[in-house]
């Protein structure tokens, strides 16, 4: 008969030979191996056979033999009673697999060690998820890291950075050793910290989840920025507050554009009512007008007789000051009107050119003028407005010449860059360099009537004209030389 | 003096008094036996066709004539008037002629005075001999 202990030594053997998902192992105390389990065999590949009396050594890779490692981990588990350790082994076949390793030290009665078991598990699946987990976090914080149009932060429950992305830098101007550890208040202006805002932003997010914002922030070189900020509040598993992330974007530009728009938008509107506002005036401003005019027809038609010399000039004095008030406000009416209701068009320049000449026929021939003319291009625009735009130049050119000097007019055009450039060039009497821009405002006129006849309102539709095709007006001149006119005419900005 | 028929008065309605002054010269000279009277608004024009206010002491209701009609007045303006004048009996309205006489050349208030029927026509400041003719002869006969 087997003692009852015998019964259960063996059970016990048996037990740890038949454990199939850990490798359990005795060694000697120099580190041999003296048994071997399923386990070890479905670990490491080896039966019990070819392994018993080899060096637990064996199951090490060559770096962690030369290191002494096996060595080592003895030495301690004799030292501590036992050690862990984990790393790759090897199997028999040479494959590797992450092993969890307990050495434990088995002493005798008197303390003294005799050998050691050792006990592995297989942890390489789980060995491998960890670390395509941790490849994966890699990877997603250099991604975050990388992102340069959105500043991406992480803050502490009370608000310091923790973290800064490249976005970061390249919006807000700070290095991330210059900011990480400071409070992101730093990025908010002096009125947004008087009102505390930072710390209501956080307060929301914690409330909301989440807190977003738009405003001006400050960049480390004290410059400000229009920010798009969305702080979210960040949780661990108990619920409890862990920190912030922080998202900004700059969206200066879009701000400025939209703020371009608003200004376009108001001085339209503020077009709109000046046109309205001409319109009134010179409407009202004709009445009494009419008036006087009317008045001194009646006059004149009842008391002419009873009128001498002085006094018939003097109404005439009345009627002609009347008649040109009436030009003048026309004018500005018309000023106001030019481009309103006018469709752009395909215009042959050179045939607008014609067809002035043939209506400034009387005044060609009256003067001698000769008009010069090189090929002028179609160009689009708005025809009347054009017209008058050319006709104005053309008739100036002709009409400020030198007493004795029949009047040459030369008209050309050329590209340059997206811009039709026309120029008008006379042989008149020129311009003063102090005149130059001041020609070209409404009513200014630099000689007498009775020397050149004339309203002030020409070459101000001139440039109202150019100013409606996206282009511009000035003049280049020399006084007793000649004056050359220069418009431009924009090719993008007209579709048909 | 000319009798027209159909054109027992012609009624100015005009705020500015030079206006009214000129007006009646020129019809004055057109040498009508016509009744011309002015309103310097059109609360004053309606008191005509009605005969209070200001004209209560009329014994009958004015019937066949022209009216000279102004936009911007103070008080009530012309389009204000218009809108009172269509209220009136048709009985009474049938054989006046409103024209509207005004300094506008805004092309919007033409197209808009057009499109109301009791309007007739559109002309412009001042008022000629020229312009009274046509007047009579297009729209009174």
């Amino acid at each position: 008969m087997t003692p009852e202990s015998d019964i259960k030594n063996i059970r016990f053997q048996k037990m740890v030979a038949e454990v199939e998902d850990y490798a359990i192992l005795l060694l000697d105390q120099d580190g041999y191996i003296e048994s071997w389990n399923k386990g070890a065999e479905k670990i490491k590949g080896y039966n019990a056979g070819e392994i018993i009396g080899k060096h637990f050594s064996n199951f090490y890779t060559p770096e962690d033999r030369v290191a002494d490692l096996p060595g080592k981990l003895l030495a301690e588990a004799a030292a501590k009673g036992s050690v862990h350790h984990e790393g790759w082994r090897l199997k028999k076949d040479g494959g590797k697999f992450w092993g969890s390793v307990t050495i434990t030290a088995i002493h005798d009665e008197n303390e003294l060690v005799i050998g050691f078991s050792k006990v592995t598990r297989d942890l390489t699946e789980k060995k491998l998820a960890e670390e395509n987990l941790r490849r994966s976090e890699d990877r997603y914080h250099k991604m975050i890291a990388e992102i340069q149009d959105y500043a991406i932060l992480l803050m502490d429950v009370n608000g310091k950075i923790e973290n800064w992305n490249k976005g970061a830098e390249k919006i807000k101007g700070y290095k991330a050793s210059e900011i990480v550890g400071r409070h992101f208040s730093t990025f908010y202006t002096p009125d947004d910290q008087a009102t505390q805002k930072p710390q209501r932003l956080l307060e929301k997010a914690i409330k909301n989840g989440r807190a977003q914002d738009e405003g001006w922030r400050v960049r480390k070189n004290g410059s400000h920025f229009w920010a798009n900020v969305t702080i979210t509040t960040l949780h661990n598993d108990d619920g409890e507050i862990t920190g912030f992330s922080k998202v900004t974007r700059d969206l200066t530009e879009l701000k400025k554009a939209q703020a371009t728009l608003l200004n376009m938008q108001r001085i339209e509107a503020r077009n709109d009512e000046l046109e309205q506002l001409t319109y009134i005036t010179s409407h009202d401003l004709q009445e009494p007008l009419r008036n006087i005019s009317s008045f001194i027809d009646v006059f004149r038609e009842d008391y002419s007789q009873k009128l001498d010399d002085t006094g018939t000039e003097m109404l005439q004095f009345i009627k002609a000051a009347t008649a040109r008030m009436s030009d003048l406000i026309n004018g500005l009416l018309d000023y106001g009107r030019l481009g309103r209701n006018s469709e752009a068009t395909e215009i042959n320049t050179q045939q607008v050119v014609q067809e002035i000449c043939a209506d400034l026929n009387t005044l060609i021939r009256e003067t001698g003028a000769e008009i010069v003319t090189q090929p002028l291009p179609v160009i689009v625009g708005f025809r009347t407005e054009l017209r008058l735009l050319l006709q104005n130049l053309i008739s100036n050119a002709i009409k400020f010449r030198k007493p004795d000097v029949k009047p040459q007019v030369r008209i050309s055009a050329e590209l340059v860059q997206d811009k039709w450039k026309f120029a008008i060039k006379d042989n008149g009497i020129g311009i003063e360099s102090q005149y130059l821009d001041r020609i070209f405002l409404i009513f200014q006129r630099l000689h007498t009537r009775s020397q050149y006849e004339g309203s002030g309102i020409g070459l101000a539709h001139c440039k109202r004209i150019a100013a409606l095709h996206h282009g511009d007006l000035w003049v280049t001149s020399e006084p007793g030389v000649g004056s050359t006119f220069y418009f431009t005419i924009n090719t993008n900005n007209f579709s048909l | 003096m000319r009798k027209i028929n159909g054109l027992d008065f012609i009624l100015l309605v005009d705020d500015d008094e030079a206006t009214n002054y000129l007006n009646q010269r020129v019809i004055r000279k057109a040498d009508i036996n016509t009744e011309v009277q002015v309103a310097g608004n059109g609360r004053e024009a309606l008191e005509y066709l009605t005969n209070t206010g200001k004209f209560s002491s009329a014994h009958t209701l004015p019937q066949a004539g022209l009216i000279f009609l102004d936009i911007n007045m103070p008080g009530m303006n012309g389009w204000e008037f218009l809108e009172a004048y269509k209220e009136l009996p048709e009985d009474q309205t049938r054989r006046i002629k409103i024209l509207m006489l005004t300094t506008s050349i805004n092309p919007d208030e033409e197209r808009k005075a057009i499109d109301i029927p009791q309007v007739k026509g559109f002309i412009h400041k001042p008022l000629t001999a020229e312009k009274l003719e046509k007047a009579i002869n297009v729209y009174v006969f």
